[in-house]
């Protein structure tokens, strides 16, 4: 199917009056997520999964996805008023939207981080379009051995590209891996780490587990936190003046290409793509002492790149079935509920949920800059509820939606158990992306690594032999020596 | 302070240690037919080796980890474990006391104990929000929640008259 027809037969699927509402609910939620500090997407998407058990699966993603890039809308409004970010891909806006705000410019602001999302986001969804269907034609050939290499190199990516240290990263892969472990074993069916617990031998349930690590660990967190005071002047000129658009046209374009290919990579996450955004457009600049003083590029390309890296992200998991980060390990979560399989095989079996998607990403754009221009005021407003209401309905929420998975009272204790964890993995300095990410992993890891040995015989060289194989793994060793080739070259460098 | 990375690689060095000796027990198998121990061993052993790696590297000061106080504010240990304790008897008491009765005694708890919100408002907004959950989740949505072993009988008997 050409992208044409298909977008056309996407938009017959998006444009039906009980999708357009999921789309619209999914925006709303996610502008909602992104305003409210302390609670990112994946708590978000987490959170909704159960509800999606009653919407069919395209309608199920829609909403899901209008959770993810509605969230990176929403992230910059914090940011920019309060100097607090909304969620974590809204860091750097901070630098510079709360400096224009000081200077009564938080109107352009807002307005700039609105407009360069939306072309963002539009121009990632057309990339979107056109990458997704060669990519999976290609990926058509791959055997369990291509699949072994590339979630090796997704890992190790994942890993080095993480904020904090690289071995405790590499320490939380391998405590994923091990997590995913838990349960029947899928090849002998003999029970591993169950413990004689009769819950466990499905192994660890994704939906309490993530709720766990982002939803209640984080209420856990922001309970020792003062609330904070909000101080809103008047917002006023929400359009960026001629000038304004002058000095955002190319970091928005720049910011675009920078996030739609982090969101490709594995382990390219929002935040990310985000930082590396300021980074160049500040290194670009002519005047790079503007920065942090008020500079509206450096609003506009950080908020451009983090919502290209929202809708790009999709790339490999309607491709591949690989997710790339925490929120599409849930979206993979949903598909797998309503047994579709992710994988190159998608396109072409369900063209009503990929195409659907896509299409619904358009109408999701346009809903997104009506929700955050002319409805700003109510959103701030929100931002005067008391921490109470908010943590108490968080946890409600938990609670029953970790309990309606399966109706099983021990996926509330696992979700319990993993708040726990995630509370000490933070005071520890520990970040729950890798441990969620190798978790989700692992299992189709394990699967496709005995049946590749299975095949060859126990022979580690069909890694090497296949040509696309090899170039992973050569990628991944490149990433895993990186750190020592850097210190090695600074070395030299020295003397 | 480095003893954050102290303690925490000793704790995940055992949990390293226990998942490679739980899958040699499991069966590793060979190369050319993997057992189940096969991914428990290889990572467990790895997290084991970075795990000893990071406590050398803190030990040596090389690796610093912050030298912040455990809680942030004074006192707030207090709050923090008074919400997971709420979160457990909610587990516990989730099949006994039904959704209503428990998701009242939860909200009201956390107004009015850790939000220090007035008892008018908690109470009101308690008995709003679990009537008004349940509606949702369980009469629109199907979700079947448990109404309690109290009055669970009740709803059984009126259900035949």
């Amino acid at each position: 199917m050409d992208p044409l027809s298909g977008l056309l037969q996407g938009f017959s699927t998006a444009l039906t009056l009980n999708n357009l509402f999921n789309c619209f609910l999914g925006c709303f939620l996610g502008t909602l997520t992104g305003v409210l500090p302390g609670f990112g997407p994946g708590a978000a998407v987490a959170l909704l999964l159960p509800m999606t058990l009653y919407l069919s699966p395209a309608s199920a993603i829609i909403m899901l996805a209008g959770i993810y890039y509605g969230a990176m809308y929403g992230g910059s409004t914090t940011s920019i008023l309060v100097n607090i970010p909304g969620e974590a891909a809204s860091v750097v806006t901070c630098f510079d939207g709360y400096k224009m705000a000081l200077q009564g410019r938080a109107g352009p602001a807002l307005g700039i981080a609105a407009f360069g999302s939306f072309i963002a986001g539009t121009i990632s969804i057309i990339g979107l379009m056109f990458v997704a269907p060669p990519l999976a034609r290609f990926a058509l050939e791959f055997t369990s051995t291509e699949y072994v290499s590339i979630i090796f190199f997704g890992l190790t990516l994942l890993c080095f590209l993480g904020s904090g240290s690289k071995i405790k990263a590499f320490m939380m892969a391998a405590v994923g891996i091990l997590v995913g472990v838990v349960g029947t074993d899928p090849v002998v069916s003999k029970d591993r780490f169950t413990f004689g617990f009769d819950f466990l031998m499905d192994g660890v349930g994704l939906i309490p587990v993530v709720m766990g690590l982002f939803g209640i660990s984080e209420v856990l967190l922001n309970l020792e936190k003062q609330e904070f005071s909000l101080f809103v002047g008047k917002i006023k000129n929400l359009f960026p003046n001629l000038e304004d658009w002058k000095a955002s046209k190319w970091p928005i374009i720049r910011g675009t290409v920078i996030g739609f290919f982090y969101g490709i990579l594995p382990g390219g996450n929002a935040i990310i793509s985000s930082i590396i955004s300021y980074g160049v457009e500040k290194r670009v600049s002519k005047h790079p002492e503007r920065f942090g003083q008020g500079a509206i590029e450096g609003v506009a390309g950080p908020e451009s790149a983090n919502n290209a890296t929202a809708t790009s992200a999709f790339i490999p998991l309607l491709t591949l079935g690989i997710p790339t980060n925490a929120v599409m390990a849930i979206v993979l979560a949903a598909l797998m509920i309503h047994e579709v399989v992710p994988g190159p095989l998608l396109i072409t079996k369900n063209p009503d949920i990929f195409w659907g998607v896509i299409a619904s990403m358009y109408v999701g754009n346009v809903i997104l800059l009506a929700l955050n221009l002319p409805l700003i005021g109510i959103w701030v407003r929100l931002l005067k509820i008391p921490y109470v209401y908010l943590f108490s309905s968080i946890l409600l929420f938990c609670l029953i939606g970790a309990y309606t998975i399966g109706n099983l009272v021990s996926d509330i204790g696992v979700m319990i158990f993993f708040g726990i964890l995630g509370f000490l993995m933070k005071k520890f300095d520990y970040e729950p992306a890798p441990l969620v990410l190798a978790y989700i992993l692992g299992p189709l890891f394990e699967d496709n690594l005995r049946r590749s040995l299975n095949i060859s015989g126990g022979n580690f060289t069909v890694f090497f032999t296949r040509p696309i194989s090899l170039v992973f793994i050569l990628l991944g060793f490149l990433v895993l020596l990186l750190p020592f080739i850097s210190r090695i070259s600074k070395n030299l460098l020295k003397r | 302070m480095r003893s954050y990375n102290l303690i925490s690689s000793l704790f995940w060095f055992l949990v390293g240690l226990g998942f490679t000796l739980g899958g040699l027990h499991y069966g590793f198998g060979s190369w050319k037919e993997p057992g189940p121990g096969l991914l428990p061993v290889v990572f467990g052993t790895l997290l084991g080796l970075l795990s000893v790696m990071l406590f050398i590297l803190s030990l040596k000061g090389i690796k610093r980890s912050e030298g912040k106080p455990f809680w942030e504010m004074k006192g707030s240990w207090r709050t923090v474990l008074s919400v997971l304790a709420s979160l457990f008897l909610y587990m516990a008491f989730f099949k006994q006391l039904g959704f209503i009765l428990l998701t009242f005694l939860f909200i009201f708890f956390l107004l009015r104990f850790i939000g220090k919100k007035g008892w008018v408002i908690s109470i009101s907004l308690a008995l709003v929000i679990s009537f008004f959950s349940y509606g949702l989740f369980s009469l629109l949505l199907g979700t079947p929640l448990p109404k309690g072993q109290l009055y669970g009988s009740a709803f059984r008997a009126s259900a035949r008259v």
